[in-house]
């Protein structure tokens, strides 16, 4: 698609080499599907709350700029210091400054995807500052040096035999152990001390709510909050979009969350931070980062209502046979897909593409946004702006100058039955691309305009 | 301008039309025994739950049963450090009362034992409100929660409803024991916070 080595078929090739691990991971993540299915199922209101849910991001995103000022004038009555980046950039410097003021050069971090995008880890290592990822999956693709392959289970990519390799050789487990179990049990040892050995914390955050300036946390392994009750200082990141206008809207984005996520009804904890704890200080930061963009595109901004669940990867025929790498961003999958255009066209214009616009996603995605056509959309807004392969575009042309002339038409058919019939060689090789995964088809004897003039000459005669 | 301004002006700009907010559901889900549906999820996520008679009934269950057991099933031999926030617990337990105290000394408690103000029936998730040591229902070992039986609601829309705005520095609802499916979705109870949940629900 681009000159550069980056592209989502190309990474999927790398992915597809193993077949056997290609088939593991689509079984995987169609078990986290089914669990979403008997979850949500079994609950007479899902669709509605569905709707209810999409209706509230709707409605916060048409009023975000004045929500975005209540929420700041509570969180700071609350005492929290809020603070604003307009870009990844910004958001980083942010951070390193808080963290340099009080001398700290060791962070524990709980899972964001906003600091992914952000790159922070890489920006505070450059700078002498340690941040050790405490998600459990965190933590492994970081001791991995890889980025995570999926939102809500960032190590669904790797086998448990691998992962026993990373702790034998990081950790210090047995050579060869690859029991769950034991290999959850020496990260838990070796966190609590970094738990108890930080001074500042970074989390995430899943929803703040503009009429009290509180936020919420949702983890199920508790790491949040070892963090954060544990330092003195608590910095949480957050996109402007994670806003919900009250605390009642708490109650329909919980039950959705984890019902969609992993079939969960709710995760092992939601907390909500309002104050800093006696003695500690709590900063909110929130970043913009292309998203007041992607509000300004009329077509894109129903991705904003996102609450990052991960549904949409599940389900996702591509994602689950390609996996998350493929797609050479922080979030993965169709969402992702999405998301990454409006950040850098050119650099993630093969991205929309990765879908067979099946709508899957968009029927499993609990705040109803219409990712497929989404995907549809930025297909045509990146050939209009010439992202696109220059090959397939010369090729579409051709292909609609031979569609509108009927001479032409009988022409390319007839030269296409000949070349199947005679030379397939020149057509069924590598160099088709679409030869590749498939046969080309064996020629009819004739064309359905021959065989009908040849009817009705029969039935005249 | 600064940053703030720059970015509320931005979204001011792009933000479509108003779109009114809407309702919140109003057929939501109940149930027959909201405290069997408690008590059946808080199994499915991993947790324990024990009807009991009130307070008596929770003291007299963890030392003649709760405590042998923990011991036998965790292989628990050294002498357990066993904390509260709730001065009843005093006889069984040492109490904190207050937050004047680093946090960092309750890395070695084994057994946590608080009170909720509320439960919910579809997730059996409970709402653990402020106590001064935020830390401790996530670091203990083993964590027990106390919650009356009245108290257990159908829906997180009436534990919302309930609660209103609150006014507590902090809050979480607790759902089962910390947990990870990380490696293979394989779960694993005892992620990082405590490696069980003992629930009595008090008459």
């Amino acid at each position: 698609m681009r000159g550069t080595s980056k592209r989502h078929a190309d990474l999927a090739d790398v992915f597809n080499a193993d077949e056997a691990r290609v088939d593991w991971h689509d079984e995987t993540l169609w078990f986290v599907r089914t669990k979403r299915d008997r979850a949500t199922h079994g609950l007479e209101e899902w669709e509605s709350l569905r709707e209810v849910a999409s209706e509230v991001k709707h409605h916060t995103l048409a009023n975000l700029s004045t929500y975005l000022e209540e929420f700041e004038q509570q969180a700071i009555a609350n005492g929290v210091q809020v603070h604003w980046a307009t870009d990844a950039a910004e958001h980083n410097e942010i951070v390193c400054h808080l963290l340099q003021k009080h001398g700290i050069d060791r962070m524990v971090k709980s899972k964001s995807m906003l600091t992914e995008e952000c790159h922070l880890n890489d920006y505070l290592a450059d700078r002498g500052i340690e941040v050790i990822d405490s998600d459990l999956g965190e933590r492994i693709v970081q001791l991995a040096k890889e980025m995570p392959s999926h939102i809500v289970l960032p190590c669904i990519h790797k086998k448990k035999e691998e992962i026993g390799d990373l702790f034998h050789e990081h950790l210090g487990t047995e050579a060869g152990e690859s029991d769950p179990q034991i290999l959850t049990e020496t990260a838990r040892q070796h966190l609590r001390d970094t738990f108890l050995t930080r001074r500042a914390a970074l989390t995430g955050v899943n929803f703040a709510v503009a009429e009290t300036g509180e936020m919420v946390v949702c983890t199920n392994e508790g790491n949040a909050d070892m963090g954060a009750h544990l330092s003195s200082i608590h910095i949480a990141s957050m996109g402007i979009e994670k806003l919900i206008p009250k605390r009642a809207h708490l109650g329909v984005f919980l039950r959705l969350l984890t019902r969609s996520a992993t079939g969960q009804p709710i995760t092992t904890y939601s907390s909500h931070f309002k104050r800093p704890r006696e003695g500690q200080e709590m900063h909110i930061v929130l970043v913009d980062n292309g998203r007041s963009r992607q509000l300004a595109r009329e077509d894109f901004r129903n991705s904003l209502k996102c609450i990052r669940c991960g549904a949409c990867m599940n389900t996702c025929p591509v994602y689950r046979r390609s996996g998350g790498h493929s797609y050479h961003y922080a979030i993965s999958g169709p969402i992702g897909s999405i998301l990454a255009p409006n950040l850098d066209m050119k650099d993630f214009a093969d991205l929309p593409f990765a879908s067979t616009l099946c709508g899957s996603c968009s029927n499993v995605c609990p705040v109803k946004i219409d990712i497929h056509n989404q995907l549809y959309k930025w297909r045509q807004e990146l050939v209009k702006a010439g992202y696109t392969d220059k090959k397939k575009t010369a090729a579409m042309k051709l292909m609609a100058a031979t569609l509108s002339s009927p001479a032409k038409f009988k022409l390319a058919g007839k030269l296409g039955r000949l070349t199947l019939r005679y030379i397939p060689f020149a057509v069924n090789n590598g160099l088709n691309p679409w030869y590749k995964g498939r046969e080309m088809p064996s020629p009819p004897k004739q064309s359905f305009g021959e065989w009908y003039a040849s009817r009705k000459k029969e039935g005249e005669g | 301008m600064s940053s703030r301004d720059q970015i509320l002006r931005a979204v001011a700009s792009a933000q479509p039309g108003n779109h009114p907010m809407p309702h919140l559901p109003t057929q939501v889900v109940t149930y027959e025994d909201p405290i069997a549906k408690f008590t059946e999820m808080a199994i499915a996520v991993g947790g324990g739950v024990i009807r009991v008679n009130g307070l008596e009934g929770v003291k007299e269950h963890i030392e003649e049963h709760y405590i042998l057991s923990l011991r036998n099933k965790w292989h628990i031999t050294h002498p357990l450090r066993v904390v509260s926030t709730l001065q009843e617990m005093e006889a069984h337990a040492e109490l904190l009362l207050s937050g004047d105290f680093d946090p960092h000394t309750l890395q070695d408690v084994d057994i946590a034992i608080m009170k909720a103000d509320l439960g919910v029936a579809e997730n059996s998730a409970l709402w653990v409100p402020e106590t001064q040591v935020r830390v401790l229902p996530f670091i203990c070992q083993h964590l027990i929660l106390l919650v009356e039986a009245r108290d257990i609601l159908h829906n997180m829309h009436e534990a919302y409803a309930l609660m209103g705005n609150g006014d507590q520095n902090f809050g979480v609802f607790i759902a089962g024991p910390s947990k990870t499916a990380d490696i293979e979705q394989s779960l694993v109870l005892g992620a990082h916070g405590p490696r069980s949940l003992m629930v009595y629900v008090m008459d």
